[in-house]
C-alpha cells in the first residue's frame, strides 16, 4: 500500500460542516429579515411623510398651518414653508435646530439623508396655489438605532447558534462513528487464532452493514486461507516426512545388512545425519506453522522460572564446560503460567545461541527478575551480541547474524523465531538488546487471575 | 519369537520396515490397508501392531478403535508424519499405546516395540538387577556405577544416561531417546549438546581404560557394548 496523506478527522469535517451550514442558514434568515424589516419601515415612513405633506399643504391652504407650528409633536417631524423668493414663511418649533440639510427637489420625492449621528427622510412639496415650497424632515434616527440593536441581537443569535452547531455536530459525529469504533475494537482482536470470528451485523446501523459484511467476508477468506495453510502444513509434513522416513529406512538397512568398509560406513552415517538435520528443520517449521495458526500447544501450568532455568543449566552444563564457559543462574521469586515444554524449548534455543557466541572463559548468565506485571527471563553472554539487523527482524524465520558461520555451528536460523512464538503464545514477547554482550529476554506476564486461562 | 503386524500403505516403506524388524528377530506380517489390518489382527495372534496413521480409507485411528471395540488388546505403536502434541494425544486416546513420528531411527522403533512387549510381562522388569557389561557394573538399587571395581564419580544426569545405555546394552540409543529419557524433552534439542554429554561421560567411563565400551554409530546413535 502506498503511503498517502492522512485524510483528516471525520469528526472535524462533520463538525465544520454543521457549523458552516448553521451559520449560512442563520445568516441568510437574518439578512432576509433585516432587509424586509428595513424595507417595510422605509415604505411606512415614505407613506407617512407623503401623508403629512398632504395634510400640511391642506392646512396651509386653509391658513391654519401656523397654529400647528407649536403643536405637540407625536411624530419626530419638522417642517418649514419657503416663499417663492426663498424666504422662510413659517416653520415648526424644532426646525431651527436642524441645521442645513440637502433638500431634494419636489420631483425627487422622499429622500434618505444620513448625517452620521442622525438619519433623516426629507421631502419637498410645492404648494398648489401659493407656489410656496413645503420642506418636511422626518427623523428616523431612533428607528435606525432600534434596527441596529435588532441587528446585534440577530448576529449574537447566529454566533451562539453556530457555536452550538459546532458542539452538536461533534456530538452527533462521534455518536455516528461509535459503531466504527466497535468494528475497530473487534478488528483488533482478529488474530490467527480467531480467524473464525465474525461480527454480528444486526448490531450495526444500516450504513455500516456493508462495511461489516465486507469485514466478515474478509475474515471468512482469512479463515479459509488459515485452514488451507494448516492443510498445507500437514500435507508438507506428510509429503516430506514420509519419503524422508523411507530414505532413512533404506539407508539404515543398507548399512546394517552388509558389513561396509569404514569409508562407506562413514558416508552412510553422514547421510543419515543429514536426513536427521533435514527432519529437524522440517519439525521446526511445522512447529512454527502450528503455533502461528493458533494451534498453540500451550497447556499452561504454574511454573517457577528459576527452576526451569536450573533445568536448562543442567542440560547445557556439559556443553558449557566443553566450550570453556561458566553457566550461572540468578533468580528472583516470580510465578508465571506457562507450558513447561514450550518454555524449555524457547530457553534451549536462547542458551544454545549464547553458548555459540560466548568467548572462552566468560560467563553466560540465565536470570529472572520482575518488572511490574512482567517476568523477564534473560540470557546474557559476553559475545558480540545480536547485530541491529537481527534485532530489527527478531522472531522472523531464517534470520542469522552471520549466515555462513552460524550454519556451520549448528544454527538453523529458526531458534529465535521459535522463542518469539513461544513468548507470544504466552501473551509475552521476545526482546533483545544491542551489544556488546548478547542479551535476549523472554518477557512473560506474571501469574495472576487472568481471563482466558 | 514375537509376531508383529506391520500396517503401512506405502509398499516400499512396508518392505523396509519388515526387513529391519525381521533382522531384529521378529516374525513380521505386512498389511497394506486398514481393512486388511483389521481382518488380519482379528484372525491371527500378534504380540504387537506397528500401525501407520494415515491410511487410505480406514485410518489407523479407526483401526485401533475397531480393534478395541472387538476386545482385541494387542499393543499398538502408531507411526505418523504428524508430530504435534495434539496428534500424539489423540493417538493415545484412540487406544494406541505409543506414538512414533516419522522419520525415525530403526533402533528407536525397536526400543519402543521392546518396551510395549515388556509391558505385557511385568514380572521380569519389576525387580531391578545389577547390570554388567565388560568390567562396567551398574547397581540400580545403590545408584552405583563401577568400572574395574572402582566406583565412578558421576553426576545424577550422567548416572541416568549411563543407565539408559546399560539397559539398552548392545543396542543403539539415539539422541532423541536420550533427550526424552534423560531430560524429559518432548523436542529434539538444538545443536550438538547430547553428543557433548556423551563425550563428557566417556571421559569418566572410557578414557582412563584401554577397552572402550561406549561406541558411536554415526548416523545411528550410541551403543554400549563389550566388543
Amino acid at each position: 500500500m502506498t503511503p498517502t496523506r492522512p485524510a483528516g478527522s471525520v469528526v472535524r469535517r462533520l463538525q465544520l460542516g454543521f457549523f458552516v451550514s448553521a451559520a449560512l442558514l442563520a445568516g441568510l434568515v437574518a439578512t432576509v429579515i433585516e432587509w424586509s424589516l428595513l424595507d417595510t419601515l422605509e415604505q411606512e415612513d415614505r407613506l407617512l411623510i407623503d401623508g403629512v405633506a398632504a395634510e400640511l399643504a391642506a392646512q396651509r391652504a386653509l391658513g391654519q398651518l401656523e397654529a400647528h407650528a407649536h403643536s405637540l409633536q407625536v411624530v419626530p417631524l419638522d417642517w418649514q414653508v419657503l416663499g417663492q423668493d426663498g424666504q422662510v414663511r413659517m416653520h415648526s418649533q424644532g426646525f431651527a435646530q436642524l441645521g442645513p440639510l440637502p433638500w431634494p427637489t419636489p420631483e425627487q420625492g422622499p429622500v434618505e439623508c444620513d448625517q452620521g449621528d442622525r438619519v433623516w427622510l426629507l421631502r419637498t412639496v410645492t404648494l398648489a396655489k401659493s407656489r410656496e415650497r413645503l420642506q418636511i424632515a422626518l427623523d428616523r434616527t431612533v428607528e435606525m438605532q432600534l434596527m441596529w440593536r435588532h441587528r446585534m441581537v440577530v448576529l449574537l443569535t447566529v454566533v451562539v447558534g453556530a457555536a452550538a452547531a459546532l458542539w452538536i455536530g461533534r456530538a452527533l459525529a462521534r455518536a455516528g462513528l461509535r459503531p466504527l469504533q466497535r468494528i475497530a475494537e473487534a478488528a483488533a482482536e482478529i488474530g490467527p487464532g480467531q480467524a473464525s470470528m465474525r461480527l454480528d451485523s444486526s448490531e450495526f446501523p444500516t450504513e455500516l452493514q456493508e462495511v461489516v459484511g465486507r469485514l466478515n467476508a474478509a475474515l471468512e477468506r482469512l479463515h479459509q486461507s488459515a485452514v488451507a495453510l494448516d492443510t498445507v502444513a500437514s500435507d508438507i509434513a506428510h509429503e516430506l516426512r514420509t519419503p524422508l522416513n523411507l530414505l532413512r529406512l533404506r539407508l539404515e538397512n543398507l548399512g546394517l545388512q552388509h558389513p561396509l568398509p569404514a569409508d562407506l560406513a562413514g558416508g552412510l552415517g553422514a547421510a543419515l545425519e543429514d536426513i536427521d538435520a533435514m527432519a529437524q528443520v522440517l519439525e521446526h517449521l511445522l512447529f512454527l506453522a502450528r503455533i502461528e495458526h493458533g494451534h498453540g500447544e500451550a497447556r499452561p501450568v504454574a511454573v517457577e522460572p528459576t527452576a526451569e532455568l536450573r533445568k536448562v543449566e543442567q542440560f547445557f552444563a556439559a556443553a558449557a564446560e566443553e566450550a570453556g564457559v561458566v553457566l550461572q543462574v540468578a533468580g528472583a521469586e516470580v510465578a508465571i503460567l506457562a507450558d513447561p515444554a514450550l518454555l524449555q524449548r524457547a530457553l534451549h534455543n536462547l542458551v544454545a545461541n549464547a553458548l555459540r557466541y560466548a568467548p572462552l572463559g566468560t560467563t553466560v548468565l540465565l536470570s529472572v527478575h520482575r518488572e511490574g506485571d512482567t517476568a523477564v527471563l534473560a540470557v546474557d553472554d559476553s559475545g558480540p551480541g545480536l547485530p541491529q539487523a537481527v534485532i530489527d527482524r527478531l522472531g522472523e524465520r531464517f534470520v542469522r547474524s552471520e549466515p555462513s558461520r552460524e550454519r556451520a555451528t549448528g544454527g538453523s536460523g529458526l531458534g529465535l523465531a521459535i522463542a518469539a512464538r513461544v513468548a507470544e503464545v504466552h501473551q509475552g514477547r521476545l526482546a533483545a538488546r544491542l551489544g556488546p554482550g548478547g542479551h535476549v529476554e523472554l518477557r512473560l506476564p506474571v501469574a495472576g487471575p487472568q481471563p482466558g486461562w | 519369537m514375537f509376531r508383529l503386524l506391520i500396517v503401512e500403505d506405502e509398499p516400499a516403506t512396508a518392505a523396509e520396515l519388515a526387513t529391519g524388524l525381521t533382522r531384529a528377530g521378529y516374525h513380521t506380517t505386512v498389511a497394506h490397508s486398514g481393512e486388511e489390518a483389521l481382518l488380519t489382527v482379528l484372525a491371527q495372534a500378534f504380540d504387537a501392531v506397528v500401525l501407520d496413521v494415515m491410511l487410505p480409507g480406514f485410518s489407523g485411528f479407526e483401526v485401533v478403535r475397531a480393534m478395541r471395540e472387538r476386545g482385541c488388546a494387542v499393543p499398538v505403536l502408531f507411526l505418523s508424519a504428524l508430530g504435534a502434541v495434539a496428534d500424539r494425544v489423540r493417538g493415545l486416546q484412540e487406544g494406541g499405546d505409543d506414538y512414533l513420528v516419522k522419520p525415525f531411527a530403526q533402533s528407536e522403533l525397536q526400543a519402543r516395540i521392546a518396551a510395549l512387549l515388556r509391558r505385557g510381562q511385568p514380572s521380569q522388569a519389576a525387580v531391578p538387577t545389577v547390570i554388567q557389561v565388560g568390567d562396567l557394573t551398574w547397581d540400580p538399587q545403590q545408584q552405583r556405577v563401577t568400572r574395574a571395581g572402582k566406583r565412578l564419580d558421576l553426576t545424577p544426569n550422567e548416572l541416568t544416561l549411563v543407565a539408559l545405555l546399560l539397559e539398552n546394552r548392545g543396542q543403539v540409543v539415539t539422541r532423541s531417546q536420550i533427550a526424552r529419557s534423560v531430560w524429559q524433552l518432548e523436542f529434539e534439542p538444538p545443536g550438538n549438546t547430547i553428543d557433548v554429554q556423551v563425550r563428557r561421560l566417556r571421559t569418566k567411563i572410557d578414557d582412563p581404560y584401554d577397552k572402550k565400551l561406549i561406541h558411536t554409530r554415526r548416523g545411528f546413535g550410541y551403543v554400549l557394548e563389550d566388543l
